[in-house]
């Protein structure tokens, strides 16, 4: 079944900023993302999880074409969208939006809740009056728990949830098939997240959406997702079903992030499997394979050749020479 | 479906100018300045209906009186009524005073979003014509011009758009850029929202306020620089009244009569400040933001 | 019982203009044992930081005000001393550490000078015999290579590792309180871990009490031993961590738990509490929490629930009890 977006190869690479600093520090290359390939299918939310500098939030721009690709394919609905632009890319726009992180700067403070949400219709001239505006909008922010009486306020006189309420309704104005939700609920309270994320698979459901889940917390994840993607400095190196990847994690980075996740249950005396040393610079990413510097089970063959994305079980593959269930260790 | 969470309860806040407008009469310096602000703005526009005097009518029998019934601020040299004077000098110096400023802003602001907005090589080629711009001291600028193409008015907002356009663009520049990788800019261009939509409606509207409050101080300025370059004859050319030139007029004069001088002296001074004082309560509210939490 | 480090009792501040001030933290009260680790947990808007900086009278004044309170450290009121003796304690026998490891270091010193300088704000030993102390520091707090660090600057480090700085930093004069304001939030969960082990070591070590704030239960479950739960300015719920976490007896303490994710595994939607927290100018005479308690009942509208003992380590702030009603 084709899938609705399908990333092959994908790559973003920053070179150094000015010539000074590339003859001073010698080249500075940072491989934000590095031969990303991932597939979603309608309805399904795929989660991008790893820690900062692991290029998820990268990878979701270079899926919305708002950063240029330096390599690699982007297959939206049947549309190669890798190198379009103009109409086509526009086209393209309609049916795919993004959710933020930052309830604060995702809005612009000085446009009122109407004006906010309107924007996408606006822009691609679904508007046929003013009336017309408010009543779409008024649907649009009752069907993410907001009163439409709200809209002619700012941003600043919401609550962080609230306002990334307005930012989904945003996103849904257009009608996507696709919402890439860049950690939209990590900036949130406990609570109002948990208000958040009902939200956001009650609108899936509502609408047949699918989500490009970006997030570092695995909870939120291992709620909402279908499929999950582990990325460490720019390359995925687990993906697999949700199931099956926080039961038997089999990359052994993987396995310390689900082990390293504080659990609010202190009967459970977990043994914790607590990593050494730090993430390495992006800039100076360790040869053969990136997580080698801080994993228990390195071998002299992980620094001479990087391992490859290998097949485990069905739909779920790994990117390590040592890759079995629990790599490292069985969890107490 | 959730249940509609409760509507926003903090109570609209008051609009900015109400903001502005309380700031400005909280104590009683501004509360003076203030007036004495709209005071002035007052006078220029209604000089026709308040001078009781043609301000450059003549009079070889009332030279150089000192205030009285008729003359409230007595005569200069020439007879003419100096408080006439005075009026219709706000008039030009305000004209001035707003006019080269305003455009400066608009021009500058372009060229600032515009550098700002796209970086790059666009960044690079106004960023150099800044600085070849910035280079040249505000007065310098003036007197070079004027010296080239005479003297005058319309002149003189030539020069002093000239010389605040770089200035305003500079500040332009630093606010597109800082707000320029937010996400709602992102947002706006994955809406499919075209660039000078959002230029325009996103980029503007937010620094908005930094030029405004940047644009309500240089008024003063001009102000200051119009009355200098009169002063050097170089401006408001006599015998139409503007302060600069009446305090040259004036200063010649010294023994014959110190009002206008003084007078003049004193009308700059207010009016700067009150302008001064103006930037500030408008800084005050438009920029930083006012925060709720 | 051994005596009491910190006794709080009924600390109250206010925020604003006198006359239209609105009260942001609300006759709060607990106590801190030598050894101890209390976690305090609370959202947005609860005033737990509002709190822990109070303790140490940080708050700017304006726009804030301690308007009501004691705080006694040793059985020293802090909020009576005069100002001139507070920096003597501060840092000493009480340390704090934040969140944010790069605003709290001076980008300009070296990594090594500032936590000498801490030292000798309140320890007058020789240069040689400082460095020796830094160096064990750093050695302590897991920064390899100490020799060579202690003349790197903040911005050669990562955020893990500042954090270990600012922590070495507050440890190095041997504090007996030490209070962490969201100390790994802006971490990552590999780099928390971390963290949070080095804390528990250095606890264990030094027999410093520790004060920790949080919004994260998981981070508090992992390292303390009692539990304070705040909302809207005041305490709800107080509990050993266990029972917290089995017997939650407060609604509030019940609706965030519950909202947790990994607490609903395999359910089809999260637990929410429904609606929201109100501003602090929106507080009514009754209980905070009423409007969004499953447990209501008339009486938590008009009159403020006291904190009662629900067993010798639990207390909560609730009418629906089962000894409130009884």
């Amino acid at each position: 079944m084709t899938a609705l977006l399908r990333a092959d190869g994908l790559a973003k690479v920053f070179a150094a900023r000015s010539r000074w600093s590339a003859l001073v520090g010698g080249t500075s290359v940072v491989r934000a993302v590095d031969e990303v390939s991932i597939e979603l299918a309608e309805a399904e939310t795929l989660a991008l999880v790893g820690e900062s500098g692991c290029g998820k939030s990268t990878t979701g721009r270079l899926i919305m074409r708002l950063i240029e690709p330096s390599a690699g394919r982007i297959v939206f609905e049947g549309d190669d969208i890798t190198a379009s632009s103009g109409a086509v890319l526009r086209r393209a726009r309609r049916r795919m939006q993004m959710v933020f992180q930052d309830p604060r700067s995702s809005l612009s403070p000085r446009r009122t809740v109407l004006q906010t949400v309107a924007e996408p219709l606006d822009a691609n001239g679904l508007i046929r009056s003013a009336a017309h505006r408010r009543e779409v909008v008024a649907q649009l922010l009752d069907s993410v728990g907001l009163s439409p009486s709200v809209m002619g306020r700012y941003p600043h006189q919401f609550s962080g949830g609230q306002r990334q309420r307005i930012g989904i309704a945003r996103s849904i104005a257009l009608g996507p098939s696709l919402i890439v939700a860049d950690e939209p609920v990590s900036a949130l309270d406990v609570s109002v997240q948990a208000q958040i994320v009902n939200l956001l698979q009650d609108l899936q459901k509502e609408r047949r959406l699918s989500y490009l889940f970006i997030s570092h917390d695995l909870a939120v994840v291992r709620h909402i997702a279908d499929r999950v993607a582990v990325m460490y400095l720019g390359r995925i190196v687990e993906i697999g079903p949700k199931p099956d990847i926080f039961r038997a994690p089999h990359h052994p980075y993987t396995q310390a992030l689900l082990s390293a996740a504080p659990e609010a249950r202190p009967l459970r005396a977990q043994k914790r499997i607590v990593l050494t040393s730090d993430v390495p610079s992006p800039s100076a990413a360790p040869s053969g394979c990136g997580f080698r510097t801080r994993c228990p089970i390195a071998q002299d063959i992980c620094a001479r050749e990087r391992p490859a994305l290998r097949d485990v079980a069905a739909g779920h593959s790994a990117a390590c020479h040592f890759a079995q269930p629990n790599p490292l260790g069985r969890p107490s | 479906m959730t249940p509609a969470a409760e509507a926003v309860t903090v109570p609209p806040e008051r609009g900015t100018l109400a903001q502005i407008a309380i700031s400005l009469v909280r104590d009683r310096v501004s509360l003076f300045f203030s007036v004495m602000l709209v005071a002035i703005v007052l006078m220029a526009i209604f000089a026709d209906q308040i001078a009781p005097y043609d301000p450059i009518a003549q009079s070889l029998l009332s030279i150089n009186l000192p205030p009285s019934a008729e003359h409230w601020l007595g005569t200069d040299q020439f007879g003419r009524d100096v408080l006439s004077r005075i009026i219709y000098g706000a008039r030009t110096s305000l004209l001035l005073g707003v006019i080269a400023p305003a455009l400066a802003a608009v021009i500058g602001t372009v060229f600032g979003v515009t550098a700002g907005y796209f970086g790059g090589w666009i960044d690079r080629v106004i960023g150099r014509l800044l600085d070849i711009f910035l280079a040249f001291p505000a007065l310098l600028l003036g007197i070079l011009i004027a010296a080239a193409l005479g003297a005058g008015f319309w002149n003189m907002v030539l020069v002093l758009t000239i010389a605040f356009a770089p200035r305003f663009a500079r500040i332009a520049r630093a606010s597109t850029m800082s707000i320029r990788s937010e996400a709602f800019i992102e947002a706006a261009i994955a809406s499919g929202v075209r660039t000078p939509a959002i230029m325009l409606h996103h980029i503007l509207p937010n620094i908005a306020g930094s030029i405004v409050v940047v644009l309500t101080l240089w008024i003063a300025t001009a102000v200051r620089l119009e009355a200098t370059l009169s002063f050097l004859g170089l401006g408001t050319q006599p015998p139409k009244a503007s302060w600069g030139n009446i305090i040259r007029d004036g200063l010649g004069n010294l023994f014959g009569s110190p009002w206008p001088i003084v007078a003049a002296g004193l009308a700059i001074t207010v009016t700067v400040l009150a302008f001064n004082m103006l930037g500030d309560a408008v800084r005050d509210i438009l920029d930083p933001e006012a925060t709720d939490e | 019982m051994s005596a009491q480090l910190l006794k709080v009792r009924d600390l109250s501040v206010e925020f604003g203009p006198a006359g239209k001030s609105v009260r942001v933290l609300d006759r709060v009260g607990f106590d801190i044992a030598a050894g101890d680790c209390v976690g305090i947990v609370g959202e947005s808007g609860s005033g737990k930081s509002v709190m822990s900086l109070s303790l140490l009278r940080l708050i700017p004044e304006p726009p804030g005000r301690i308007v009501e309170g004691s705080v006694e450290f040793e059985g020293v009121d802090l909020l009576t001393l005069p100002a001139s003796r507070l920096p003597d304690i501060r840092g000493k026998d009480i340390a704090m550490i934040f969140q944010e490891p790069m605003s709290a270091l001076n980008p300009v010193m070296t990594v090594g000078d500032q936590i000498s300088e801490a030292i000798f704000l309140h320890e007058k030993i020789g240069a040689a015999a400082r460095r020796v102390r830094v160096l064990e520091m750093l050695q302590l707090v897991g920064i390899p290579d100490s020799e060579s660090r202690y003349g790197s600057y903040p911005h050669e480090f990562s955020g893990g590792m500042r954090q270990r700085v600012m922590i070495a930093m507050a440890l190095a004069c041997s504090p007996k309180l030490l209070i962490a304001d969201e100390p790994t939030t802006a971490l990552d969960v590999t780099i928390q871990a971390q963290v949070l082990e080095l804390m528990k070591r250095l606890r264990t070590r030094y027999r410093t009490s520790i004060l920790l704030i949080s919004h994260d239960l998981g981070v508090i479950a992992d390292v303390a031993d009692r539990v304070i739960v705040m909302y809207c300015g005041r305490i709800v719920e107080t509990a050993a961590i266990d029972d917290l976490f089995d017997r939650p007896a407060h609604p509030y303490t019940e609706g965030l738990l519950n909202s947790i994710p990994s607490r609903s595994i395999g359910q089809d939607r999260l637990y929410q509490i429904p609606g929201a927290p109100p501003a602090p100018s929106e507080r009514g005479p009754g209980c905070a929490f009423h409007p969004r308690c499953p447990k209501r009942m008339p009486i938590c509208l008009v009159r403020l629930p006291p904190l009662l003992q629900v067993s010798e380590t639990q207390q909560a702030a609730c009418f629906a009890l089962p000894a409130a009603r009884a």
